[in-house]
């Protein structure tokens, strides 16, 4: 039993970016990279094991399925308690933090550029560590 | 010839009533007679024969002439007219004739005298002649001093009248009751009239006055202010009569005056009203509701600012229905909702395109508000609108342009920032310290790149803050 990071943002400078920051802090060693919401919905329908969990870097603006969009997807899987999901956008508005609130799966809401601080930060929160 | 006069004969004695008769014709009479000589024929006799005089014997079987007398003399006074009664007696004491005089006899004549009676009549007849004219005249005076003060009581106005020969003036009652100038009859020239006009106006009344004497004119009126006894002005109205002799000279003028204050105030309060509407800038529309179709408005008046902002002239829409306003575009939401107002005669504001008389449709601001006449109906109705084309034509700018700032805002929010932060997170990255197994010049790559594509976007919100112009 693991924890797996997913990277979920349209931006391959940003997906670069935050994999460097992740490995770095050891959050993850081998996190996967998605470009666009659908491809991450993808990989978990095929892949998510019973015996895994999931924490996702999730962007939230996106063309096509957004952040919010996957959230809501996720939600309606069997599999949804099992993930765990970090929104991270270049710019937090009060809207989003309210939206958030109401998800389960969503533990932060965290702005652009991720920091070193803020993954070990994700590593600690209770949630996850008792996976790791 | 002389009016034949009707004698009633109270006379018991038929030889008596002959002579009396033949000494009536001696004296050239022009007479009819008829002879009674019982009191219930004597009351008939007055009743029917209505006489011009009476001739009495003094002493009857049944009758006596005082009796008679009195009967007579009640029944004229019921008449209110005077005849003489003449008592003829064969023998008579000094102190019953004088006492037959005091009780209205008019004369007595003793049969051994008859001769005198044609004459005694003849001065009987003139003198209650003379009596009846005067009583007429009378009643006559006060019937007229009583309508004329009846007229003054009910119109309200103070009379006077000047006697321009003696240039004495009367003044009536109404100075006193009107103004408060307490008016003594017996002064010798009473000039309230005169007195009392104000000092602006006196110089042109009396030059009026003299052009009305001087020419042919039968009347003269003017209006002027005129000081009352409590100090207050009143505005009079001054109508008069002039009567000239028959030179044409004006000897004497009745004139009647009348306090106009609260008129002048009410057309000076009117006139200003008036002329608020017409001259407001905001179109005013008045109708009313047909007498046999009460849903069915029609125009009675519009102003000048109607007449522009829509360029139908009084001439066009007076008569016709204010539906002429409304068109193709007007909103059934406008419409609906005045419907709604003048079925429950209920104020209403509304905004709906209308038309102008060349087709151009605009925005108008329209409110309607019923007035209730004397009965409480609601049959007049006041449009009041506005030309609120140029505020629609703003308020549409300002939405358009709350839209641009609004795509702004959020550019500078989300889109610019998103570069931003990666710049700052690849900065981070190439500090000293760092993890050197990532290629530097990779690194500068992603920084350039993120710098190019903020730039971009800056660009764009200039651009889009060249768009806003200046509403």
């Amino acid at each position: 039993m693991g924890v797996i990071v997913l990277i979920v943002d349209d931006d391959d400078s940003v997906r670069f970016f935050h994999r460097v920051i992740v490995t770095r802090s050891k959050l993850s060693s081998r996190p996967i990279s998605f470009g666009s919401g659908e491809k991450a919905l993808d990989y978990l329908d095929q892949n998510c094991s019973e015996n895994d969990l999931y924490l996702i870097l999730l962007d939230i603006n996106m063309p096509g399925m957004n952040g919010w969009d996957l959230v809501d997807a996720i939600g309606g899987k069997t599999y949804h308690n099992q993930v765990y999901i970090v929104m991270v956008t270049s710019s937090v508005d009060r809207e989003d933090h309210e939206k958030a609130k109401s998800y389960d799966m969503i533990i932060d809401v965290i702005e652009k550029p991720i920091s070193d601080e803020e993954c070990k930060k994700i590593m600690n929160s209770s949630l996850i560590t008792q996976y790791l | 010839m002389k009016k034949q006069i009707k004698i009633l004969l109270l006379e018991d004695s038929e030889d008596d009533a002959d002579l009396i008769q033949s000494e009536l014709k001696h004296g050239a009479i022009n007479f009819t007679s008829l002879v009674v000589d019982t009191k219930t024929d004597f009351i008939n006799g007055i009743r029917d024969f209505k006489p011009d005089l009476v001739l009495s014997d003094h002493a009857m079987p049944q009758f006596n002439s005082v009796e008679a007398l009195k009967i007579y003399k009640d029944q004229l006074k019921i008449q209110k007219h005077n005849a003489p009664f003449i008592l003829i007696t064969g023998t008579v004491s000094e102190d019953f004739a004088v006492q037959c005089i005091k009780e209205g006899a008019d004369d007595y004549i003793l049969k051994d005298h008859l001769h005198r009676l044609p004459t005694a009549i003849e001065n009987a007849l003139e003198k209650c002649r003379i009596e009846n004219e005067n009583q007429k005249t009378a009643a006559e005076k006060l019937l007229l001093l009583e309508r004329y003060e009846y007229i003054s009581d009910a119109t309200l106005v103070a009379v006077w009248d000047w006697d321009i020969v003696n240039n004495s003036t009367y003044c009536g009652k109404g100075f006193e009751k009107i103004f408060g100038h307490a008016c003594d009859p017996n002064a010798e020239n009473n000039n309230l009239n005169t007195a009392f006009i104000g000092v602006e106006d006196i110089e042109r009344v009396v030059s009026g006055l003299e052009k009305a004497m001087e020419s042919g004119d039968n009347n003269w009126c003017a209006e002027y202010k005129y000081l009352k006894a409590n100090g207050d002005f009143s505005f009079v109205q001054d109508n008069a009569v002039i009567i000239r002799n028959e030179q044409g000279k004006a000897i004497r003028m009745i004139g009647a005056m009348k306090d106009i204050t609260d008129k002048k105030k009410e057309d000076l309060r009117l006139k200003l009203l008036e002329s608020v509407i017409a001259n407001t800038t905001e179109a005013v529309l008045i109708a009313e509701t047909d007498s046999l179709n009460t849903r069915l408005l029609k125009i009675l008046y519009v102003n000048e600012a109607f007449s522009k902002m829509t360029g139908y002239t009084n001439k066009d829409v007076i008569g016709k229905t204010p539906v002429i306003l409304q068109g193709e575009k007007t909103g059934q939401d406008a419409l609906d909702q005045l419907k709604n107002a003048f079925e429950e005669n209920k104020p209403s504001k509304v905004e709906m395109i209308s038309y102008k008389k060349n087709g151009e449709e605009f925005w108008i601001q329209l409110s309607v508000t019923p007035i209730a006449d004397d009965n409480g109906e609601f049959t007049l109705w006041v449009f009041l609108e506005r030309d609120i084309t140029q505020q629609r034509i703003h308020i549409a700018a300002i939405e358009d342009q709350n839209l641009k700032l609004k795509e702004i805002a959020w550019m500078q929010s989300h889109v610019v920032r998103a570069p931003l932060a990666r710049m700052m997170g690849f900065i981070n990255l190439i500090n000293p310290g760092s993890d050197a197994d990532i290629e530097r010049a990779e690194l500068l790559q992603y920084v350039l790149n993120s710098a190019r594509e903020l730039d971009g976007i800056i660009r764009a919100i200039v651009e889009k803050s060249e768009k806003i112009n200046d509403i």
